[in-house]
């Protein structure tokens, strides 16, 4: 008898597990799956969900979103590509659209329309998105990678401004730090902070990844200054635990009121507003400063491409553009808090960012990203280098007592590997 | 011991208990302080003032954010019908290996348990990578296919040289007479050993449980829906908001991850003490 | 010669249900461990990029991953890691196993609780460590100072020296209960006719531990240290939580550095050379662990 139980309680258990193994009997409608990334404000994810099904319905379509987190993106996207199936949309960081060209479908239709009637793409919009003569995907949004810092700290120094020179920002950092307030910007292997606050800053000082020719071009006087520089600002500017900072940390810091300033997308003021009440007023946010070559701004960028297996490339164009409308991307950004900007140029004037006046400076940064590989195109090798912290762990071995020299002689046959050369 | 000195062997015990103590509180610390920062509220959490090992005004936000707010639940089931499905596969197919290598006689039965031992050493950090290359290519990542397939490949060896250990132990005569009485080898395995070896099945079966449970690299790199995912890597992944950590759901569901098998282990503690240490004495 | 007949079908229906009975384990493991192997070899030979199968391209993997430093970096890391967590948890594990192993009261208990590190799951356990030692809120400076150790806070993950032993110390804590527990079980088949002997012969405690205990555990000693080696130097979680190989590298190990080049990098061909690099290293402590079994069977 107990023999007869037990044999049937397995059974049973095994029949389950088979069950719940299999996804649910595909519908007659037809389903457009699409993958993107976890935001940062939940909100949005809800606004774009609620969008979506808005669309699904009025023209008969599930839509099925999912939502990953960033760093599993890229896995999602390869293994996808491989297998020739997945999702019909997948959201494209940085310069990733170039590395997965050939597997996307031409969005030239769509993206040109929606430039005609909405005053024309950022150039940023065109060198992440455009890729040999086509659009591969679509501009979506941008984050506006900016500074985030506490204007009483600043005050307290006798600074109305964010300094807008990093000669300035030194200076100003130095006297926060006395104080202790120091600035930091993470210097480790933060999957997104770390490569997203020293590239520009050593596009700033006039750095270069690759020459006209192609040929890595990191080992040069003006990346020599950048390093000098960071070398002084970690020194008497910043928090020394920037070493092991991931990409949570700044934004801790901030909430903590232990840093004055940091390099960040603009989650940090919305968070405050439940997490540090007390600092909200206090948070401000202004551009990334300039430096000898100029304003650079980081290619927090996201585009939507549509894979080339997918049986709904239509459909999805459609969603494309639809989601790109006065109608609904505003509607989106808006939820987003200012994490979100279009790089359109009929939206930059967008009431949105007048509401609440610390949003004002944000869609500024706009005309300052540069992509990775800069000043090359963003190539698969640029991305490669930036996965592997190759610039980050530059600076943070020089600040941590490798000479200037040594730190970018490793740099430069570190790139070159990357970029066989 | 001599019965000299009592007071000095008061002491000693005293030194001993004491040296144990400091050794539990390193190994227990931690879980410890997972269950008071998964009960204190924000307020008290990211506040320096207040007294890190006491909790004010416990809270059970982190848990009801837990449970509402992400697929905690959704990475429950995942673990457990994975670690379930696995277990079972790897347990069938180890029972059949552990008994034909027990008893059968055949060419190649060293060959073949010296390739047992060999892929019980093989760490799953060695193949993540080809293997998501075949997972990608057939199309399976994402699902519990995955993981059900590949599991095996560590908890297969496993079961299958414990179990083997395990089988020896138990006497042959009793098949021998049966399989004399005209019985076939897979019977007398099914009606004669297997039901003596429950104790050890059972025990094997926990492990691999575990072993599947606790399971990380294959879970991360073959599975990346939110969804999808199992405990370990879906709150490693999953519960920092990209650029925020929640911390007290965080150390809440690291506790609720590991309260399973802490149950499970102690249920059984001393099969698990004896199994584990069978394994490497015995054999 | 009817019963020599007779006795060679039975033997050769014998082999056929051994392999019957071995077979599906043994296909399963050629499927799952032997063809992604040579999968890898085979991609460390090539230039494949995630999404697309490269071309052939020889040696040019390795001859970059010995060429670069954070390679090289990541070689002396792992080297200083696995000496480091498996000398700690020999000690400790010993010293522990010895301590429990004298008659106490509640031991049912202590040998069960101690067993929790190894028991949950380590990326768990390893987050909890992480928020320990985080920069601002953990709790490990916060109570250093408080009991008056320590008046700087600790850059426990911050730089490089330290981020290792941190790494350490978490590997440290969760494997050392396997160690104690096989220990134990090594000591209480101590038979206690030697330490009679040995105390009969004047042997003080430290010399009975020197000459009887630690001799007769050796043989499970050793098997422990050699399983924990395998486990420890291809270890992933622990890093990858903690530190992500940071900072500036100095704490990748073999399977992490495969990680960020292979998966996050899209390099599927040096991810790959990158992990068969450990093989050698793998493969001896096999070789190793198989010897010492033999001389025991």
């Amino acid at each position: 008898m107990k023999k007869t139980a037990l044999f049937l309680c397995s059974l049973a258990a095994f029949f389950w597990v088979v069950f719940a193994m299999y996804p649910g009997v595909a519908s007659a409608q037809k389903t457009l799956t699409i993958l993107t990334w976890s935001d940062y404000v939940p909100a949005a994810d809800k606004k774009l969900v609620e969008q979506a099904a808005k669309w699904g319905k009025a023209n008969n379509v599930k839509v099925e979103i999912n939502f990953v987190s960033l760093g599993d993106l890229p896995a999602k996207i390869s293994a996808s590509v491989m297998s020739k199936s997945g999702p019909d949309i997948v959201a494209l960081w940085y310069g990733t659209p170039h590395v997965y060209a050939e597997s996307l479908v031409d969005l030239d239709g769509v993206v040109e329309d929606l430039g005609k009637r909405h005053g024309g793409w950022y150039e940023i919009a065109k060198s992440a998105n455009f890729v040999k003569g086509h659009w591969k995907s679509l501009p979506w949004t941008y984050l506006p990678y900016t500074v985030t810092y506490r204007k009483d700290l600043f005050k307290q120094v006798g600074e109305t401004q964010f300094p807008d020179t990093y000669d300035d920002l030194l200076r100003v950092g130095k006297k926060l730090k006395e104080k202790g307030f120091p600035i930091g910007m993470s210097l480790g292997h933060a999957l997104g902070d770390a490569n997203l606050s020293y590239y520009p800053i050593w596009w700033a000082f006039g750095g270069k990844e690759v020459d006209k020719d192609g040929r890595v071009a990191i080992d040069s006087p003006e990346t020599a200054a950048a390093v000098e520089y960071v070398k002084k600002l970690y020194k008497e500017a910043m928090d020394p635990t920037v070493l092991s900072w991931g990409d949570p940390d700044n934004n801790t810091a901030m909430l903590a009121g232990k840093i004055s300033a940091t390099f960040t997308a603009p989650s940090i003021y919305s968070a405050s507003k439940t997490k540090a009440p007390q600092f909200k007023e206090h948070f401000d946010h202004a551009l990334t400063p300039k430096g000898p070559a100029g304003r650079f701004g980081a290619p927090l960028v996201i585009g939507l491409g549509v894979l080339n297996y997918s049986k709904n490339q239509d459909t999805a164009k459609k969603f494309l553009t639809w989601i790109m409308e006065k109608e609904q991307l505003p509607e989106w950004i808006e939820t987003s808090d200012g994490m979100h900007a279009a790089m359109l140029n009929g939206y930059e004037n967008d009431p949105f960012w007048q509401k609440d006046p610390k949003h004002a400076t944000l869609p500024k940064i706009g005309p300052h990203i540069r992509t990775f590989g800069y000043p090359g195109p963003p190539t698969q090798k640029a991305e490669e280098a930036r996965a592997r912290f190759i610039l980050v762990d530059m600076f943070a071995k020089a600040v941590q007592g490798m000479p200037t020299k040594e730190a970018i002689g490793w740099a430069a046959s570190e790139f070159r590997k990357v970029y066989n050369q | 011991m001599p019965k000299k000195f009592p007071s000095l062997l008061w002491f000693r015990s005293l030194l001993i208990y004491l040296c144990i103590l400091a050794f539990l509180i390193f190994f227990l610390f931690p879980f410890a302080w997972m269950l008071i920062v998964s009960l204190k509220p924000d307020q008290e959490l990211y506040n320096f003032a207040s007294f890190p090992l006491w909790v004010k005004n416990p809270t059970l936000d982190h848990y009801r954010f837990l449970f509402n707010e992400t697929s905690l639940a959704a990475w429950f089931k995942n673990s457990f019908v994975v670690a379930l499905s696995s277990t079972a596969i790897s347990l069938g197919v180890g029972i059949l290996a552990a008994y034909g290598l027990a008893r059968i006689r055949f060419r190649g039965s060293s060959g073949f348990a010296l390739m047992i031992f060999v892929t019980y050493l093989v760490p799953t950090s060695l193949l993540f990578l080809p293997l998501s290359t075949v997972i990608s290519f057939f199309g399976l990542a994402n699902s519990y296919w995955a993981l059900v397939l590949t599991y095996p490949s560590f908890l297969i060896p496993f079961c299958t040289w414990l179990l083997l250990g395990y089988f020896k132990t138990i006497p042959l005569a009793l098949e021998e007479s049966a399989m004399i009485d005209g019985c076939g080898r897979f019977q007398a395995m099914v009606h004669i050993v297997l039901p003596l070896a429950i104790p050890g099945i059972v025990c094997v079966g926990l492990f691999a449980f575990t072993l599947s449970w606790q399971e990380f690299i294959y879970s991360l790199t073959f599975i990346s829906s939110a969804g999808q995912k199992t405990l370990p890597s879906g709150i490693v992944t999953d519960l920092v908001r990209g650029d925020v950590y929640f911390w007290g759901s965080l150390m809440a569901a690291c506790l609720l991850g590991s309260i399973p098998i802490a149950i499970l282990y102690s249920l059984f503690l001393d099969y698990f003490v004896t199994g584990l240490t069978a394994g490497s004495v015995k054999s | 010669m009817l019963f020599a007949l007779a006795s060679t079908f039975r033997s050769a229906q014998a082999r056929l249900s051994g392999y019957l009975f071995v077979g599906p384990a043994f296909l399963w493991l050629v499927l799952i461990i032997g063809v992604p192997f040579f999968l890898s070899v085979y991609l460390s030979l090539t230039n494949s990029m995630a999404g697309k199968w490269g071309i052939f391209t020889g040696l040019d993997n390795y001859i970059k991953l010995l060429d670069s430093q954070i390679f090289r970096r990541t070689l002396q890391n792992s080297l200083v890691f696995t000496a480091g967590s498996i000398a700690l948890k020999t000690v400790l594990g010993t010293a522990l196993a010895l301590l429990l192993n004298e008659k106490l009261r509640a031991r049912n208990f202590f040998r069960g609780a101690i067993l929790l590190p190894w028991i949950a799951p380590a990326s768990l356990s390893t987050l909890a460590w992480l928020w320990i030692f985080n920069p601002f809120y953990g709790v490990a400076n916060q109570i250093l100072k408080g009991i008056g150790l320590i008046s700087a806070d600790i850059p426990w993950l911050s730089t490089s020296g330290w981020a290792l032993f941190s790494v350490i110390l978490v590997n440290t804590w969760r494997g050392t209960p396997f160690f104690v527990i096989s220990i134990l079980a090594g000591l209480s088949s101590v038979p206690q006719e030697l330490y009679e002997a040995a105390r009969v012969d004047g042997a003080n405690a430290w010399k009975r531990l020197l000459h009887v205990t630690l001799p007769m555990i050796q043989p499970i000693l050793l098997i422990v240290i050699l399983f924990s080696t395998i486990m420890t130097f291809s270890d992933f979680q622990i890093v990858y939580i903690l530190t992500n190989g940071g900072p500036a590298n100095s704490t990748h190990l073999f399977a992490t550095l495969s990680y960020q080049t292979g998966m996050i990098g899209g390099n599927i061909g040096e991810g790959a050379a990158i992990l068969l690099f450990m093989a050698p290293f793998l493969a001896l402590l096999i070789y190793l662990q198989l010897r010492l079994r033999g001389r025991e069977v």
